[in-house]
């Protein structure tokens, strides 16, 4: 079986995913929206989260994007076990993202960090980011995940080296304040990423795999599932609210992600995704069959 | 709740309440940083007046279809980074009301009760429904900076938006932000 067409799917899915996670808001993000609404009891509170289901209900009715802000594109793509090119993967990743910035008129963000010139079509150097990863549990398929960050959230996200003295109370200490620092600039009900350990570059990926994470899914180890129902909580008695205004619902829900550290490390990062929780996967069979997921 | 039509007078301005959901008709200006740049650092001319005139913080993404200009997308941006020029545009210029996300800082507060002005917030992501609210765009200056270029357009009920700084000083989302941290270090203290 010729492989071309492969990477041909692949370019097609991925300028799919980066139009589907602008404009369709995932169901697990929608429903804790919904119950947000219903359990909020500041007045100011309720109006935002309501103008926000609003907002989410235009867009499907008008095909219009939910947020302006089309984001950094990123990628996650999780490989089984295929004889695959990753040059060619990345290639085709890239077409996917100029074709979906052209055929949308989607606006350009990316541009150069110090001449601050647009690239016009969303790629560059280094953008799409592509993170690729093996996951076993995939056999003969491939999932690809678009994740277009708006920068309002991921400008507010940071990253702490702490000493092992500090603890986990050092690390509620720099989460809470990382998300009071955040307040209603990032727009809030926030998805909120903790990645802890690692080093110094891993601890901001995990924070950012653990956005990716559902809502309503749990850390795999009880220490880690117990922080994230602790953080989950205090997150929620901040009183920083829907779009700052005040209230209950800071977040809609809290994921940590954890890997060994070193001795000496204890390496934290927060990843802060705004209430839109933009995110598309698909998976792709060898044979070239595609599903979508949460479909 | 309150439908407010531009320009927006003094009176008006001080009619608002903080805290008071109201919706907006009429011209609105949108510019953000590249825009407000170009305004007080390049010094160039502005093509428009914008005594008592609302501005709206963003960068739509548009086509250009024979000379006549459509908005696909339009929402609001973190109003903090526009702090340097808020004095300017409304002490200088008489700019009525801005509409932004995010906390403006302190400083900003006498700004606004100086020039008897408001902030109002909008919903940030909520681009479905400002570009929604968009009836026209009338006119589109300094093209070469795309999506950041100045637009004004024709607003019908865009909203909601909420009146985050008064025409006193009152800084609602600063009100809220002593709160939060007094809330912090009480968890803090409790934890420890």
């Amino acid at each position: 079986m010729s492989l071309d067409s492969f990477y041909e799917v692949v370019e097609q899915v991925s300028e799919t995913l980066y139009y589907k996670a602008l404009t369709v808001i995932p169901r697990d993000v929608i429903e804790r929206i919904r119950k947000a609404y219903e359990t909020e009891q500041s007045e100011l509170g309720r109006r935002v989260l309501d103008t926000i289901v609003k907002n989410i209900e235009t867009a499907t009715k008008r095909s219009l994007l939910v947020c302006q802000d089309t984001g950094t594109p990123v990628y996650s793509v999780e490989l089984g076990d295929l004889e695959l090119s990753l040059p060619k993967l990345r290639n085709s990743i890239t077409n996917g993202v100029r074709k979906a910035t052209l055929k949308y008129h989607l606006r350009p963000n990316m541009v150069h960090p110090l001449t601050r010139h647009n690239t016009g079509d969303n790629t560059g150097k280094n953008s799409p980011i592509i993170h690729f990863e093996i996951n076993d549990i995939l056999e003969n398929k491939i999932r690809i995940t678009a994740l277009p960050k708006g920068s309002g959230s991921e400008n507010m996200s940071s990253l702490k080296m702490l000493r092992p003295a500090d603890g986990i109370l050092g690390v509620k200490k720099f989460i809470l304040e990382s998300v009071v620092n955040a307040g209603g600039k990032g727009c809030p009900p926030y998805i909120v990423g903790v990645g802890i350990g690692g080093d110094f570059e891993l601890a901001p990926y995990l924070a950012k795999k653990a956005v990716i994470r559902p809502l309503g899914s749990k850390n795999t180890d009880y220490e880690g599932a117990r922080l994230e129902e602790e953080l989950f909580y205090l997150i929620n008695n901040l009183g920083i609210g829907p779009m700052g205004l005040g209230g209950k619902f800071t977040a809609l829900g809290v994921h940590v992600e954890m890997a060994e550290t070193h001795i000496s490390s204890l390496p934290v990062a927060i990843n802060i995704q705004c209430w839109r929780g933009e995110r598309a996967s698909a998976e792709i069979n060898f044979d070239k069959t595609v599903s979508y997921i949460g479909d | 709740m309150k439908e407010l039509v531009t320009p927006l007078g003094e009176e008006t301005a001080e009619s608002l309440l903080l805290g008071e959901e109201v919706y907006l008709s009429g011209k609105i200006y949108i510019m953000r940083d590249a825009t407000l740049r170009r305004i007080f650092e390049e010094g160039a001319t502005l093509p428009v007046t914008l005594k008592d005139q609302v501005i709206f913080f963003g960068a739509p993404s548009f086509v250009k279809e024979n000379d006549e200009y459509r908005i696909l997308s339009v929402g609001v941006t973190t109003s903090q980074r526009m702090e340097k020029y808020i004095p300017r545009l409304l002490r200088e210029l008489g700019v009525r009301a801005i509409i932004g996300k995010g906390e403006l800082s302190e400083k900003m507060n006498q700004e606004f009760s100086g020039s008897r002005s408001v902030y109002l917030l909008f919903v940030g992501g909520a681009a479905a429904l400002a570009t929604s609210s968009i009836q026209r765009v009338n006119k589109v200056w300094w093209e070469d900076l795309k999506g950041e270029a100045l637009f004004e357009v024709e607003m019908k009920s865009l909203g909601p938006a909420f009146v985050a700084i008064d025409v006193n000083g009152n800084n609602l989302l600063l009100n809220n932000r002593n709160k939060v941290l007094e809330n912090l270090r009480s968890i803090m203290k409790e934890e420890e």
